[in-house]
Formats: structure tokens, sequence, C-alpha cells
């Protein structure tokens, strides 16, 4: 019986550690190369650091290239898609939760459709009514785009995670003296933080690494996001990839960091919604 | 304080459910009121009508000399304990009793002395700090006890309030509730399904029934006059026992046996074929000889003080009868049953109604 459980506990940990090798390997390997002196891909070390390791990339792609551009744009376009993300999607998901009328079902429905086509078929639709709406080529229509991809989950999440609070704590505001739209604000929403954590995130890291929609919608240099630009280091004939990689790295951090700071309401956040409590 | 009147209230839900047909009830400025009545009856329906959560269909409802029936919640100054307590989790127990003193700009020292005064009252000063989860069933329900008092509402309305409690925390937080009316003195509608809770808690007691009210007294005017069968059933317990009599050669008999009808209002006797006796189970004697009908002991519920058996007539009639703790009944002896004859209730049983109200 030990036994048993004993090999049972090998195998998973056998299994988890080699699932983080898998995961954790290009990641190593993109850092590995941002240090290398030439702009070699392939190396047949295996050291972590490469001989004559240099940030040289990092200050090349910092200083050398519109790196910082491509970042104000694409902090500008996440952040905003971000900020609506969370204001229109709590505020549909409390709608689709606490009201009946009509369309109701068909709305939810329809949102949940949307989920299932791929992102390129939207393309063609989004390309022709932003143009018709002049947006082609401007953030604010990269915005636009973004936020309509997004919304639906976001709205769904937040609908679930409403279901799971009960009315009552909703109305005990509303005869302690508040309106709906205030027990909203000061009750309902403060307990939401996990749910809007996740709807936080989820918008961000759409609106961050998003790469072909973008394409489509931004021509100008100068409105090129994060993952425009890192394309345009590739070259057709050599791509310099220890500034491609340095590039690839300096992209991931603000992410990280962003997981980092909503990890504690990640780990409830992620499992709310699907269960009363 | 105020007083609550509710005229012609109805209230339906979708196209045909009625929830509350054409109620009328009123309230006394301090009184302790408690509805009472089945599960669906509509009772919690009242207070939501009452406190602005529920509009109404049809009706006039006012708390003191105002019309409230277009008022929002937070405009009619009542104070609302909800079954499930309603705590804000994210909130402290001193910000959950200072949450409606807060939205209404209430002074901080005001504040502070007021959420003070009412964690003072139920025992709950060395609880300010701590968050809901970490307090027990009990610790809660005082928290939404004082979320309500502190505001010094005009009206208290309660619903069902106990029913999360286990049974002794429940005798004593019913206890506490009774106290805390007689010292403040604030109107108070309570509702519970529990007629145990109403009879030991309520000035008055209104029972409910399918949306329509079936009585309003005092406990003991309700258990000793009940204006029809489904009150006589509901309030009691073990429920009273109804048998129905047919008039035989002038006197109302059942299987032979006469009951005569004694009225024990005064009333006259009834010009109808069949009558339904009630007769509450203490006063259901038996004995296990001499006269009387013959019945079979089915089973046996000694509580102490008192022993519950229940008891099958010969046609297969179920009887309640309450005797002294001392006695010993065995399962399957044949006893005698007696009814004390100036106890009984009579009802009409094609309206149900009390004959002699």
């Amino acid at each position: 019986m030990a036994m048993g459980k004993k090999m049972t506990s090998a195998i998973v940990h056998l299994t988890l550690i080699l699932a983080t090798i898998v995961t954790i390997y290009p990641v190593l390997q993109v850092i590995s190369i941002s240090l290398r002196p030439g702009d070699s891909l392939y190396s047949t070390s295996l050291a972590l650091i490469p001989e004559g390791a240099t940030l040289n990339a990092y200050k090349t792609i910092l200083f050398e290239k519109p790196f910082l551009l491509w970042m104000r744009n694409s902090l500008l376009v996440s952040i905003t898609v971000t900020i609506l993300g969370v204001a229109l999607a709590s505020t549909a998901g409390y709608a689709f939760c606490r009201y009946r009328f009509p369309g109701r079902g068909i709305g939810l429905m329809s949102f949940l459709i949307s989920q299932m086509f791929p992102a390129t078929m939207l393309l063609l639709p989004l390309f022709l009514l932003l143009k018709k709406v002049g947006l082609l080529d401007a953030l604010p229509g990269l915005v636009i785009a973004y936020v309509a991809t997004a919304l639906p989950f976001c709205v769904w999440t937040m609908k679930g995670y409403y279901d799971s609070i009960p009315v009552d704590l909703e109305e005990a505001a509303m005869v302690d003296g508040l309106t709906q739209i205030g027990a909203f604000r000061k009750v309902t929403l403060p307990l939401s933080a996990p749910a809007l954590m996740i709807t936080a995130l989820f918008s961000f890291i759409t609106a961050w690494s998003e790469f072909m929609v973008a394409r489509v919608i931004i021509q100008s240099l100068d409105l090129y996001t994060l993952p425009l630009g890192l394309e345009s280091l590739a070259g057709t004939f050599q791509t310099e990839w220890a500034n491609y990689s340095a590039g690839a790295v300096l992209v991931c951090i603000p992410v990280v960091a962003l997981f980092l700071a909503l990890n504690r309401y990640l780990v409830s956040g992620l499992t709310l919604g699907g269960v009363k409590g | 304080m105020a007083g609550v009147r509710l005229s012609g209230v109805t209230k339906r839900y979708g196209a045909g459910i009625t929830v509350l047909d054409n109620i009328d009830l009123e309230v006394h400025d301090r009184e302790f009121m408690v509805l009472v009545g089945p599960s669906g009856c509509g009772k919690s329906t009242v207070l939501r009508v009452l406190s602005g959560l529920e509009p109404v269909d049809a009706g006039e409802i006012r708390i003191g000399d105002r019309v409230v029936n277009d008022l929002a919640p937070r405009d009619r100054d009542i104070a609302m304990v909800f079954q499930s307590y309603a705590l804000y989790p994210h909130l402290t127990v001193f910000e959950n009793i200072a949450f409606g003193l807060r939205v209404r700009k209430t002074p901080k020292q005001e504040l502070a002395r007021l959420v003070g005064e009412a964690a003072e009252v139920l025992s709950l000063s060395d609880k300010l700090e701590k968050l809901p989860r970490h307090l027990s069933g009990g610790e809660r329900q005082r928290v939404a006890l004082g979320r309500a008092i502190v505001r010094k509402p005009q009206v208290f309305l309660f619903d069902e309030p106990l029913s999360n409690l286990d049974a002794k925390l429940r005798v004593q937080m019913r206890a506490e509730i009774s106290a805390l009316h007689k010292r403040l003195q604030i109107t108070t509608i309570y509702v519970t399904h529990d007629q145990v809770e109403a009879m030991t808690m309520g000035e008055r007691i209104t029972v409910l029934n399918g949306g329509h009210i079936q009585q309003t007294d005092e406990p003991l005017t309700l258990y000793n006059t009940p204006a029809n069968r489904f009150v006589a059933e509901f309030i009691g317990s073990p429920p009273m026992n109804l048998m129905s009599l047919t008039k035989k050669d002038g006197v109302f008999q059942y299987a032979g046996h006469p009951l005569p009808f004694t009225g024990n209002t005064g009333a006259a006797e009834p010009s109808l074929d069949t009558v339904l006796a009630g007769i509450r189970p203490e006063h259901v004697d038996v004995a296990e000889g001499g006269g009387g009908l013959p019945a079979q002991v089915v089973l046996v519920e000694p509580m102490g003080g008192e022993t519950i058996v229940y008891l099958a007539l010969e046609d297969g009639t179920r009887l309640v009868a309450k005797i002294d703790g001392m006695r010993r009944f065995t399962l399957g002896e044949t006893l005698m049953v007696t009814f004390d004859h100036q106890q009984i209730h009579w009802f009409d049983p094609r309206t149900e109604r009390r004959i002699s109200l």
C-alpha cells in the first residue's frame, strides 16, 4: 500500500518536473540568447549564461530601436482596454445577473457563441467596420477591437461571480440607506475583487500580447505595439536574434509583474463563479 | 415610533401567482407582531413589500402617518434582519453595525458612540474588529441585530432570523430579542414559520395561509379560539385532533359515540348534519377501562414531563393525546379514549370556520 502510494507520488512528481522543464526551457533559452554576444541562434553550449555574456542586446533594443515608443503604444492600448473591459464587464455582468429583461438569454448566448469562432474569422469584419468609422491605423481602433474580443469572457466571468453573491447583501444595504447603484458600488463591487482582477488581467493580456489584429489594423510605424515592433526586428535575410530575444524578455516583464502582484486574487479568482460559497 | 397599516395590499408574481391577496393588517405603535404561517404563505412577502424591496400591485402601506408605497427602502425608516443575516463579509463587525450610520453621514464621534452602545447591549464589544467569518452563528445574528438597532428606526422587520441557529441558541436568542423589544419599544414585525417562536414572542400573532390572513389575535386567544380549521391545526403542537361528527337522534356522534355540542363559547347549536370537532391533545384522556372510544396505541413519544401518545380509532382515524409523563404505555394496547367536552372546538365542515364566533 505504502509502496503503491510512493510510486504514484514519484510518477506525479516526475510528470510535474517534466512539464516544468518543458515550460521553462524555452524561456531560459530566450534569456540565454538575449545574453549572447553574437547574433547566433544556435549554440552547442548548454550553459544558461553563455560565454562572454553581455547586456548589449538590451542596450540596443532600448536605446537604438523605437522599443520605448512601442512600449508606450502597447501600454496605452492595454491600459485603456483594461479600464474599459473592467468597467463594461462589471456593469454588464451585473445587469445580466440581477435583472430579467427581454433579450437577456439571447445576449448571454451570443456572447458565448462569439467565443467559439477563432479570432482570425473576426479580422475581416473588424477591418471593414473600423474602415467605415475611420479608425483604421489608429490606436482607438485597436482598443475597440480588443475590448470587443475580451468582453464576452469578462462579462461571463463577472456574471458568474455576481451569481454567487447573495442578493440579501444588496437588499440589506438598500434598507440601510443606499440606492441599488450605491449597494452595487459599496457592497457587490468590493466583494467581487477576485473576479475584477481576473477581468483586468485577461483584458490586459489580450491587448498586450495580441499580434494578428494589430498587424491588420495598424500600418504606421509610430503606432506599432510591442508584438508588431518585435516582429519588425526579424529581417528578411538576417535576424538579430539577441535583440529579438532581449525584446521578448522585456515584453514579458510587465505581464509577469502583474501576475505576481495579482497572484493572491488569481488563485481564488479562477475558482470563483463556479461554486456557490 | 410608528404603527404600520396595510390596507388591501395585493402582490402578484408573474401572470397568475397571487402571493398576497387583499391583505389588511394593522400593527400598533410599539407592538411586537408575529407573522406566522407555512412556507409559501406570503409572510416574507409582507416584509418585502413593507420594506420597499418589492412593489405592491394594489393597496396602501402606511408607516406612521406616511403612505410609503412609492418610497425607496432607504426612505422608509425601517431596519430589517434577514434570515441569512446578510452581513457584509468584507467589513468588520464595527463597520457592519456602522454601515447605515455612515451612509447617513453621522458625525464620527456620534457614530462611534452609537455603535459602542449597540455593541454593549448585544455583548459584542470585544468583537468589533473581527470579520463576520470569524464569528459564531449566534454572534453573527447579534451583529445583524446591532445593525438594525443602531439606527433606531421606526419599525423593525425580522425575516425568520433564528432559523439558521441550533435549538439551544434559538431559545436564547428568542429571549434576547424579546428583551431587546421591551427595552427599545420599537414597533416590530417578526416573521417565522415556527409556532413556538410565534406564541412565545408575539404580543399579537397574525396567521397567514395562501396569501390570506386567517386570524390576528393575542397568542392565547389564538390558541383557545381559533377562527378556522387552518388556525386550529397550525397553532399548537402536537396539532389539534379533528373528527367529523354526524347528527343522529338529535345528537352529534362519532361512530355511535355521542359528543354533545356544549358550545364552549356559548353559541347556539348549529343546524348542520355534520360538524368538525377539534380537540387539543391535552384535552384527550385515555383509560384502561370504562366508557369512551376504543383506540389502539400506535406510537409513544415520552418527553419527560408529558408523553405524546398516538392512537388509532377503530375506523383508522388517528388521534394524538398529551398525557402526564408518569404514565406508561405499551405499543398495540387498546385503551378507552375520552374527551373534555367543555374544550371541544366546533367547525363548519363546508366553510371550515369556527361555529360560534
